[in-house]
């Protein structure tokens, strides 16, 4: 069962992070794209709100690939020397998963009245604020599951160790 | 309220301490000051600012930065500058600490980040300088003094995230460390040749004095990198592009450098776009954690309560300036770079105007001081990248090895204070 969880949770972190390295390319072009039409005297308005909707959905569907290969900063000098540093892990990640969601339930309540209210981005190309709100809650999400699984597995590692 | 913010910073602190990944550390710390403190109104702020932060348009330019950098690294560039640089410098003391420095200079000028610079070098240049039976402490300590100027010499994520937390122009900021980037490398280079008796240099060494031709082909060999630094550099001097637009046509240079050297494929496109994105990512989440906490710190005014206790201590501006310096000095030994700079950059804002310096001068000297701390012992993120790169140099070696790059640096902070033109020259004429 556990496996059969990784192993999704894999595909989708790994097709999420795809779609972060794709969004961080257009990025590049439409950047590209603005300093030409600037040359030529035709600016456009929408290339600097595009870009910064890409980059949030960059960060986000990147974030659960982050997560899987245990890439976030931390200084680790203290909890290397623990004597059970499993166990301190898969208590840490327990943390880390229920913030997550906490973040991603109160996002979701934040989300509906965005969506219900038709809240859009103060910007010269306005969209819906629930679409960057929904990308941040589905990163948060992926990458809360990520670090649960963690922690699953090393409760069965730590389990089967003792 | 101010009570629970101070408490707050404590909380974030010990979980850093704990080892704590950063972002979470402020995500756990936000998450019970929004439910304890401001309650059900507080869920929009803190949700809002997560998303506002994430979707900053000047924040861009962090994963292009490193998108141009990873894909120069990844044409193997490295390689190609070491060999172009070996045949341009002649003999001269300390030769290849020498070259390793140049090397290290024009690394900065293509990655922003310290860690990867070492890293690199760690792994391709260490083990020659070692082989070669040169000094570990000289190696080691040339590497981590040269790697160290990748936040100083643009382009720079620290001076990206400073800037934006600043509310300081970015632009200026990045050009501000060209100067300063030279002239660090050079009192590195003093200090190897000074170093460095005329009996270290292996008689390969002084065989390799450089001819006419064999300069010429390794100028041809530098032309491309050298093209796209000036471009990148040129055009957020000129005004000619913002640094978002200077990070996206230096990815598209970047992608015309790789065909150059005959390595653009598709994996290479695929590799360094996806690491940049994770890169990106994982520094742009601390950004994006910590927005309400130091959102929250200057509401609170605990920021104003800690500002009005230094300026406190003393009227001199000096005294008021060395204490502001000499916090960061200490706490970058305990604790992440970035995660500092979002706490102490509310409050240093408050400080401007008590300090003899104007605030582009002051934020340089702190990106300079937030750099000590990446190689200052015992917690120097970047002392254990090198580490991590090359097992074979211990790390009390490195730690012994970096000490007297640390004191160039210090002297050269006192050099910004007493010329302050050293900082501001290249942003006057923006």
């Amino acid at each position: 069962m556990i496996d059969v969880l990784d192993q999704s949770l894999a595909h989708t972190s790994r097709w999420l992070v795809w779609c972060g390295g794709i969004l961080l390319v257009v990025l590049v072009g439409i950047t590209c794209f603005e300093v030409v039409a600037r040359a030529v005297g035709q600016p456009t308005a929408w290339v600097n709100d595009y870009t910064a909707y890409g980059l949030l959905a960059s960060i986000f569907l990147s974030l659960p690939e982050i997560t899987r290969r245990r890439g976030h900063v931390a200084i680790s000098f203290l909890s290397d020397n623990l004597p059970d540093r499993l166990h301190f892990d898969s208590i840490m990640q327990v943390i880390a998963a229920i913030s997550l969601f906490v973040t991603v339930y109160l996002a979701v309540q934040i989300g509906i009245d965005q969506w219900r209210q038709g809240i859009e981005t103060i910007s010269a190309t306005p969209i819906q604020k629930v679409w960057l709100t929904g990308l941040m809650c589905l990163g948060l999400a992926v990458s809360g599951l990520e670090f649960l699984l963690a922690s699953v597995k090393g409760w069965a590692q730590r389990g089967v160790c003792g | 309220m101010a009570d629970a913010i101070l408490m707050g910073v404590a909380a974030v602190i010990a979980l850093l301490a704990l080892g704590f990944p950063v972002f979470l550390a402020f995500l756990v710390v936000n998450l019970v000051l929004v439910v304890v403190v401001l309650g059900p109104m507080g869920y929009g702020m803190f949700v809002n600012s997560m998303v506002n932060t994430a979707s900053s348009q000047a924040l861009s330019t962090i994963p292009l930065f490193i998108l141009m950098g990873e894909l120069i690294f990844r044409a193997g560039a490295v390689e190609k500058l070491f060999s172009s640089i070996q045949r341009l410098i002649g003999q001269v003391r300390g030769r290849q600490h020498v070259i390793t420095m140049v090397l290290s200079t024009i690394l900065s000028a293509l990655s922003g980040a310290s860690m990867a610079v070492a890293a690199m070098l760690g792994r391709t240049v260490l083990p020659t300088l070692l082989a070669g039976g040169h000094s570990v402490r000289l190696s080691a300590g040339t590497i981590l003094a040269g790697a160290s100027l990748a936040p100083i010499v643009p382009p720079s994520v620290l001076v990206i995230i400073l800037g934006t937390l600043a509310e300081e122009s970015i632009a200026k900021l990045l050009i501000a460390g060209v100067l300063p980037g030279l002239v660090l490398a050079a009192l590195f280079i003093g200090y190897i040749v000074w170093k460095s008796p005329p009996e270290t240099e292996s008689s390969t060494d002084a065989s390799q004095s450089p001819v006419p031709t064999t300069m010429a082909a390794a100028l041809v060999d530098l032309l491309p990198l050298t093209l796209l630094i000036l471009f990148v550099l040129g055009a957020i001097l000129s005004g000619i592009a913002t640094p978002t637009e200077a990070a996206a046509t230096g990815v598209f240079g970047a992608l015309v450098v790789c065909r150059l050297y005959g390595v653009l494929n598709w994996k290479l496109i695929e590799d360094a776009t996806i690491e940049s994105a994770k890169l990106g990512s994982m520094i742009l989440l601390i950004m994006i954690t910590s927005k309400l906490f130091s959102q929250l710190l200057a509401m609170s005014g605990v920021a104003g309560m800690i500002a009005g206790a230094v300026t406190g201590l003393s009227e001199q501006p000096y005294v008021i300036l060395f204490v502001l310096m000499a916090i960061p000095f200490v706490l970058c030994m305990l604790i992440d770079q970035i995660a500092l700079l979002l706490i102490i950059v509310p409050i240093y804002k408050q400080l401007l105007d008590f300090l003899p310096v104007e605030p582009l001068v002051f934020w340089f000297l702190l990106l300079v001081n937030i750099t000590i701390g990446g190689i200052t012992p015992p917690f120097g993120y970047t002392l254990f990248a090198l580490r991590g790169a090359n097992q074979s140099v211990s790390m009390p070696q490195i730690y012994q090895a970096v000490w007297p790059f640390i004191g160039i640096y210090l002297l050269f902070m006192v050099l910004v204070v007493l010329w302050p033109g050293l900082v501001t020259f290249l942003p006057s004429w923006m």
